[in-house]
């Protein structure tokens, strides 16, 4: 091409070239403005995303309350800056505190930032200098504020090193001294899909020696009283006997209550807001001493240094929490409560062995397996989850006496399937619905309004292992989280 | 109807991706063209003008889907790789050099590092003992060219093995952002602060004062992400305030750029020719250039390393420049979204690490060639001439890529257990 022809060429080039550049950068901004507010709203649809869990607080002194959660990415520090991760403004807590990292196979990796110190359930960090692990449902004590992880995901971790697997198994139900047949242990699967653990559970493989802080916080069975054995022990029997099979009639009296009232679901208590550490079994032989929280001082604090293990509760003591529960039973217990006459909360209190009241976990739990003899009495049965096929302990319905003196009373009253109740005339397989015995299935419970004050929409009261949020409507979804997180509020 | 809605959202979205694609095939296809024509038919000319659309379509569109890379990131850098290509084949026509060939060369070799790297980031899950063999060798290399080394236009930063010249610090440049952000990660603060000393010293040891430079703003913007602590960064921006007055006093050929830079007229013929040419170019242009293959380049030392900015506004206008200083804005912009966004600290540290680098090496030539700061020695990402810091800008945004593909794992993981199948992660 001739020189001039070419610059006449290049001079109008300069346009069309700088046309494509100008193309170029706009759809480049256009792109990045794009997914960078497609990223926004994802997140704000998903805001879990980039957390592993959250730290109930149980007990602060600061401006938590009791109830409050924060959120834990994956790494980061607690501490009281506003800079932290998770801020923790609260006495005894130093600037940055802790150094947290999450180990998908682990758990959250805790380490200590300089001189502080911290303990959780499983120990201190002055005696695990490597880190310690918490797995859902760990206690942590740091400056005045007691901690509770709960977890998003990775809700079955691997042991610290050290430790082995976490086998869990049910603890054997009372029941069985009875003459029931063991329950199988449950095999909870491996991974984020994995079913919430009832409280009946412990870790059996994590078999701390006595005395550390693992082995306090997860009790052996306690001993029954022989009041709970025999009575527990003939409640179970009449159960069995009366096991209903296809076709066999049913009682319909109810002899205990509206089918509305639930044991175990009046109280919400913030030591229940994670599930997957049993609850601390009262012991026999402990007496009902003193209206607070029996603690043990676990590690010396030094004089001057910033926030020392904090004071550890010792579930092995009975407290008095359950007590005070128990002197206000639900007026419907006291309906169908038989002849006893109350003694004055003093009385009560003061020698009788003290049965504490289930957990809201527990009850759950227990409903929804004796709903699993529904299909039994005409019910079609229906495919359920795993966490509800969880087996439960056979004493969940015995709540009501814990305030009553008189309990050989109790032993008068007939057992609710015996031969006799179900030879009944008005007996039919077409039972009225207000005495049908059974609670509904727990998918069924907020079509009929249970328990809408207190159950997730996932029918527990714990997060799902999986992930938070378990919605295939992102808008449900979205909502959901904002109401659990922040009250309804915005973000 | 939601459904089919966000699926046409959805086509919209990667025809308007494709788009991209396209309109950079067509500039490269007909700038290459124009050149082929120019005097004669140029095979070579040709050759680029159909190869070079091809890499940038296989890349962007192919590999990195394959590789979950992310595809902005990949368009943008296939362009500048591309147009310095362009700009040095441009010029070879007049100066009878095939450096443009070479880029090419440069240009696939980057890219295949660039793959290797991104899966290094996906594969290695345990960085400890990678790290310490970084550390190891990145101590050695800086070190060398003080003990081997060539000066080569007032810096000793040059060693010669074999044939083949080596550039140490373009290379631990790279190892720098893992080293500094694996250990700053970890909390150790000693270990990535003697590591940055002996880089520092190796550095003014060999009068790498542009290397220096950018080495230690990266390492500043990088302690300041991961820390937050202003007043330890602006103690070490004092530092490197007092730092910069002893080499002023220190070493000549910092007083000279700094004559030049202050005015380069007063020196015309000897220190400031090469500033007083570069703004003379860059003026002579105007708002659209000279036109492409026209104008002189080869006026300017350097043209096609330090000064390869000042061709590209010559021969394209100030716009066009304008327009790469905007790629190379949402270069960092990404960097900074994929940092922002990790859910680990390492790995945001190193993809801020790559941003900080990159980002303060462009600010650093460019504002030099444009005299807004003292002019350095630094190649200008993806565009300037040279295998090293060809090949270490190309690892540098690997690096990047694989921050960012784990990033889309994670968003996808959080979609998946969340039922939000549709949603798509964006970064």
């Amino acid at each position: 091409m001739p020189a001039e022809i070419y610059e006449v060429v290049a001079l109008a080039a300069r346009f069309w070239f700088l046309l494509l550049m100008g193309l170029i950068v706009w759809y480049s901004y256009r792109w990045y403005a794009r997914e960078r507010r497609a990223r926004k709203r994802l997140l704000d649809e998903l805001p879990d995303a980039g957390f592993v869990g959250e730290f109930v607080v149980m007990r602060s002194t600061g401006k938590f309350k009791q109830g409050d959660a924060l959120h834990v990415p994956f790494e980061g520090t607690l501490g009281m800056l506003f800079d932290n991760d998770i801020v923790l403004d609260a006495s005894g807590v130093a600037p940055r505190h802790i150094h947290f990292r999450y180990d998908r196979k682990r758990g959250l990796k805790m380490l200590p930032i300089k001189q502080n110190n911290f303990c959780t359930d499983r120990g201190s960090s002055e005696d695990s200098p490597a880190g310690l692990f918490a797995v859902h449902g760990t206690r942590l004590y740091v400056g005045d504020c007691e901690l509770r992880l709960r977890m998003f995901e990775g809700y079955e971790v691997n042991p610290p090193p050290g430790e082995t697997a976490p086998v869990y198994v049910p603890i054997p139900p009372v029941g069985q001294e009875a003459g029931l047949p063991p329950a199988a242990p449950a095999p909870i699967p491996y991974g984020p899909a994995a079913p919430v653990q009832a409280d009946g559970y412990r870790p059996a493989g994590y078999a701390a020696p006595a005395g550390s802080f693992y082995g306090r916080g997860i009790p052996a069975e306690p001993p029954a009283s022989p009041y709970g054995r025999r009575i527990r022990g003939r409640f179970s029997t009449g159960r069995v006997e009366t096991s209903p099979t296809d076709g066999e009639s049913v009682q319909t009296a109810n002899p205990y209550r509206s089918r509305r009232t639930v044991y175990g679901f009046k109280r919400v208590s913030p030591d229940r807001a994670v599930s997957g550490t049993p609850e601390p079994q009262v012991q026999e032989a402990a007496p009902p001493q003193a209206e607070e929280t029996v603690v043990k001082p676990t590690a010396p604090t030094a004089p001057g240094e910033r926030s020392a293990c904090a004071p550890v509760r010792d579930d092995t003591l009975q407290t008095a929490e359950p007590i005070r529960q128990e002197k206000t039973p639900p007026a419907a217990e006291t309906v169908h409560t038989p002849a006893p006459e109350p003694e004055p909360a003093a009385s009560a209190s003061s020698a009788k062995p003290v049965q504490p009241k289930a957990s809201r976990a527990e009850a759950i739990q227990r409903a929804a397996a004796s709903a699993d003899a529904a299909p039994a009495k005409g019910r079609t049965p229906e495919p359920r989850s795993a966490a509800h096929r969880l087996p439960a302990a056979e004493d969940e319905l015995f709540q009501p006496l814990m305030d009553e003196d008189d309990w050989d009373s109790w032993e008068e009253i007939p057992a609710p399937h015996t031969p006799a109740a179900l030879q009944q005339p008005q007996n039919n397989n077409d039972p009225d619905e207000e005495d049908w015995p059974y609670l509904s299935r727990p998918d069924q419970w907020r079509t009929e309004g249970l328990f809408a004050d207190l159950l997730d929409d996932d029918g527990t009261d714990a997060a799902q292992p999986g992930g938070a949020y378990g919605s295939r409507d992102m808008g449900t979804t979205a909502r959901r989280m904002l109401s659990r997180y922040f009250k309804g509020g915005g973000r | 109807m939601a459904k089919r809605r966000e699926r046409d959202d959805t086509d919209r979205r990667k025809k308007q991706e494709k788009m991209l694609v396209y309109v950079e095939m067509i500039f490269f296809f007909s700038a290459f063209l124009l050149l082929t024509l120019k005097e004669g038919w140029d095979w070579t000319g040709f050759l680029l003008a159909v190869l070079i659309p091809v890499i940038i379509y296989v890349t962007t569109v192919w590999l990195a889907g394959w590789l979950r890379a992310d595809k902005l990131l990949m368009a943008i850098v296939n362009f500048l790789c591309a147009l310095g290509v362009l700009m040095l084949h441009t010029t070879d026509r007049i100066a009878g050099f095939s450096r443009g060939i070479q880029q090419l060369g440069h240009y696939g070799l980057g890219l295949v590092v660039m793959f290797c790297c991104i899966l290094f980031v996906r594969i290695i899950r345990r960085w400890k003992w990678p790290v310490r063999i970084l550390l190891a060798l990145s101590v050695i290399l800086i070190i060398l060219p003080v003990l081997i080394g060539k000066e080569i236009n007032g810096a000793q930063n040059w060693i010669f093995i074999g044939g083949f010249s080596l550039q140490p610090s373009e290379i631990v440049k790279v190892s720098l952002g893992i080293i500094l952000s694996y250990y700053m990660s970890e909390r150790r603060f000693w270990t990535w602060f003697v590591f940055l000393a002996i880089c520092m010293g190796a550095l003014m040891l060999q009068r790498d004062l542009g290397t220096a430079l950018v080495y230690f703003t990266a390492s500043l913007i990088l302690f300041y992400a991961h820390s937050g602590n202003v007043l330890l960064t602006l103690a070490g921006l004092a530092g490197a305030s007092g730092a910069a007055v002893f080499g002023y006093h220190a070493f000549r050929h910092v007083q000279n750029r700094v004559a030049a830079w202050k005015n380069p007229w007063s020196d015309y013929h000897n220190t400031g020719y090469q500033l007083a040419q570069t703004l003379i170019a860059i003026a002579s242009a105007g708002l659209t250039g000279v036109g492409l293959g026209l104008g002189s380049p080869c006026d300017i030392p350097y043209y096609f390393t330090d000064f390869i900015f000042a061709i590209i506004c010559e021969q394209f206008g100030l716009l066009f420049g304008i327009f790469t200083m905007v790629l190379y804005a949402i270069i960092i912009l990404r960097g900074m979204s994929i940092a922002i966004h990790t859910r680990y600290s390492f790995y945001g540290l190193l993809a801020m690490a790559v941003t900080a680098l990159l980002g303060m090496q462009t600010f650093i030539i460019i504002g030099g060639v444009l005299k807004l700061i003292p002019l350095t020695g630094i190649t200008l990402p993806f565009v300037s001439y040279g295998g090293t810091s060809m090949l270490s800008c190309m690892a540098l945004i690997g690096l990047l890529q694989g921050v960012s593909s784990i990033n889309q794992d994670e968003m996808k993981y959080d979609s998946q257990i969340s039922c939000a199948e549709e949603a798509q992660p964006a970064v």
